[in-house]
Formats: structure tokens, sequence, C-alpha cells
């Protein structure tokens, strides 16, 4: 075990796993609810319902925002090491 | 002048390989978009190979491991040799694996023959073993499961999350985000690949005096000349796989395309920031494999994937026995410029006898299913 853990990074390792995790699950999901934000809009507008059109516009919004920043913070942070 | 010319053979034997590794990895970067029609195959691999330059630019964290972590560096001439019979290794490896349809990875062939052609110049105190178990071999293995876990459990959540909506606003939602990953796993492969270019022409050039063994940089000239070599190779090589693109990859919808995307390129570019040196083609093999395993396990071709993990095993120790033949075979032409001329002339040949074959047997395929 000790000289696994000598030979090992193990900081960048996990470091590695848990970013990994972060990043693919948390964009991934966030995407999905911006899908679910600009395809409820649509139906709720459709429907003629314009308050919870405009409260799922609005989390699509969000949502794709948070994705964009993400994808910015991630090549930034890969640029300034 | 002896020396400088053994440089320049070994920078272009670099850059050729750097070609080779683009041409050979387009299907990986590309295909989850073109099997989804997220994107038109022209526009695909276009898209792919400017990200894939771009990306080169980012980091060099890779580059620095490839040339410190792996072999002593030495400043002496049969040194660039060392450099040569790695580059070769991997080049004949590819080939090899290439003609035969086997999946294998550039870039443990890479890090395998450098090895191999080490070990026989100077011995097994020449490789610097806690380098290439602990920031080539086990995040080698942690890479594609890490990849294969993030993806599946991606998949899920997104299902999860998307379920009960109508498909077609779904499939093209996710058939947009697609141009994102797909950017990002272009972007993420240019920079964790080209870099190992970077590091062994940087390692070459030490060997050479050219830049300090203690003020260790990659020079931008190498930085340029790698993401241009990647590039290309990823634009050439898309147009050739374009024709089998449609029978070679298994069915998989436009959400699973993303999220095999977007796992494979967040677990490549948190790598590259760390400087690990991974195999991409097998980090993207996982994640499209999780994808597919988490929907549904019969989904997946787990022949295929039994084919990633043998080919896991013989690329290092196979790249490192071409690596150090290559590099005895070198020797006996002295340390000069003439072995490295005449290895190149036979390795140029040699490649031209495969494709001759390869394209033989390819039109006889194809007229006998005429």
């Amino acid at each position: 075990m000790s000289l696994v853990g000598s030979i090992v990074d193990g900081h960048a390792l996990l470091q590695v796993v848990w970013v990994s995790f972060a990043a693919g699950l948390g964009v991934t999901a966030v995407f999905a609810v911006a899908i679910v934000g600009t395809t409820r809009t649509v139906d709720m507008r459709r429907n003629g319902r314009g308050p919870e059109a405009v409260a799922y516009g609005a989390l699509a919004l969000v949502a794709t925002v948070a994705v964009a920043a993400a994808v910015v913070l991630a090549v930034v942070v890969m640029a300034h090491k | 002048m002896n020396a400088d010319l053994i440089v320049v053979i070994v920078v272009a034997t670099a850059l050729a390989f750097d070609f080779t590794n683009g041409f050979h990895d387009t299907a990986n970067v590309v295909a989850t978009s073109i099997s989804t029609r997220a994107m038109a195959p022209s526009i695909a691999v276009g898209y792919a190979s400017v990200l894939n330059f771009v990306g080169a630019f980012i980091s060099l964290q890779v580059a620095a491991t490839v040339a410190k972590d792996v072999v002593q560096v030495s400043a002496k001439p049969e040194f660039l040799l060392v450099v040569f019979g790695g580059l070769v290794g991997a080049i004949a490896w590819n080939l090899i694996t290439w003609y035969f349809g086997l999946p294998s990875s550039s870039s443990h062939a890479l890090i395998g023959g450098i090895v191999g052609a080490a070990i026989v110049n100077g011995g097994t105190s020449a490789v610097l073993w806690d380098g290439v178990v602990g920031k080539v071999m086990i995040p080698a293995l942690v890479a594609p499961v890490l990849a294969f876990a993030v993806a599946g459990l991606s998949i899920l959540i997104m299902y999860r999350i998307v379920g009960r909506l109508r498909p077609g606003p779904v499939t093209r939602g996710f058939r947009l985000g697609q141009v994102v990953s797909g950017g990002l796993l272009a972007l993420a492969h240019g920079t964790n690949d080209a870099q190992k270019t970077m590091g062994v022409i940087t390692l070459a050039l030490v060997a050479n005096g050219t830049v300090s063994q203690s003020h260790f940089h990659v020079p931008t000239w190498v930085v340029a000349s790698a993401a241009t070599a990647i590039a290309l190779g990823t634009y050439v090589g898309g147009w050739r796989i374009i024709r089998t693109m449609g029978s070679r990859i298994h069915k998989m919808d436009s959400a699973q395309g993303f999220s095999a995307q977007g796992a494979g390129a967040a677990v490549i570019l948190a790598s590259s920031h760390v400087g690990f040196p991974l195999s991409t083609t097998h980090t993207i093999s996982g994640a499209v494999i999780g994808s597919g395993a988490a929907k549904r396990l019969s989904a997946v071709r787990w022949g295929v994937a039994g084919n990633i993990v043998v080919a896991w095993v013989l690329t290092l120790p196979a790249a490192a026995i071409i690596g150090g033949i290559t590099y005895s075979l070198t020797r006996v032409f002295g340390t000069g410029a003439a072995g490295p001329l005449v290895i190149s002339v036979l390795i140029i040949a040699g490649s031209a006898v495969l494709f001759a074959r390869r394209a033989q047997q390819t039109s006889t395929t194809v007229a006998a299913e005429a």
C-alpha cells in the first residue's frame, strides 16, 4: 500500500475523479434541465399558460447560461496552469 | 551537423506519428456526432480538426510528463536514437494494429516504444518507473472505467429528467448539445494527444542541447507544428472513415451521444490538467460503452470491449519490443544519422506495402460484395 501510495499521485488522481464526476454529471444534468425548460415553455405557450411559460423560459435560460459558463470555465482553468 | 540531422529526422518522425495519431483517432472524436446525426460528416470532421488544433495550445502539462517523467533524459548523442527508436516502435505498432483491424492506443504505443528503446540503451534504470506506473499506467487503467461510470450515470440522470417529454424536441435539444460536447471532446483530444508529440520532440531537443534540461520549456514552434500535424491527420483521416462509418458504430440516441462525449471530454480535460498522458481512444470507448450499458447491457458489443482490453495489455510491451529492436538496429550503424535514415526508408517502404495490400484486400472485398 505504501509503495503504491508513494508511486501514485493520489491527490492528482482524486482530483481527476471528482472533477470528472462533477463536470460530467453536472453539465449533462443541467443541460437536460435546459431542454425541459425549453420544451415546457413551448408547451405552456401553446396552452395559453403565460406565467408558467415565462417561468420555464427563465429556467431554460439559467440552465443554458450555467452550461456555457461551465464550458468557458473548463477552458480557462486548462489554459491557466 | 550529424546530431542536427538526427534531430531533423526525429522531429519529422514525431510529426508523422502525430499525423497518424489524428488520422487514427478521427473516428473516436466524430463518430458519435455523425451516428446521431447531430452534425453532417463534412462539418463534424472540419469542426473536430479545427478544435484539435486549438486544443493543442491550451496546456503543456502532458508534454512535461512525457518529457520529464518517463525516461532518464540524457544529453548524449545516442539518446536521440532512443527517441527515434521509440517513435518507430509506436508507428510500427500503429500500422500493424491498423492492418489487422485491432483497436489500439497511439499514446500507449508511444510510451511503450520510448521505454523499450531506453531499456536497450541504458538498462531498466534508464526508465523512471514511478512516473511510468504512477502517471501513465494507473491513470490509463482508471480513465476508461471512470469515463464508463460518468457516462453511465449521466445518461440515467438525463433519462430521468427528460423522460416525460415529447421525444422530438428532446432529440433536437441533445443534438444541439452534441455540437458543444463534440467540440469539447475534440478540444480535449487535441490537448492530450498533441502534447505527447510535443513532449517527445522536446526530449530530442534536450538530448541535442537545444533546450536546457534545467530550464525545461516547450518551444512555440513545437506546439504549433504538433497542433498542425494532429489537425491535418484528423481532417484527412475523417474523410477516409466516413464511408464505413454507418456499419462500424452501434446505434445510439442523441442523449447517449451527448453523455458519452461529455463524460469523455470531462475525463480527458481533467487528466490533461494534472499532466496524465491518457489513451483518448480507450477513454472515449469507455464512455461510449458506459452510455450504452446504462440503457441496456445487451446493447453493448462486449466482444469489442474485450478486444480493447486485450489491445490495452498488448500495446505497451509490443511497442516496447519494437522500440528496443529499432534502437538496436539503428546502433548497428553507429551513433550518426545513417541508422535513422536507413530505418526511415525501411518504415516508409513497409508502410507503402501495408497500405497497398490493404487497398488490394478492400477492393477485392468490395468486388466480391458487388
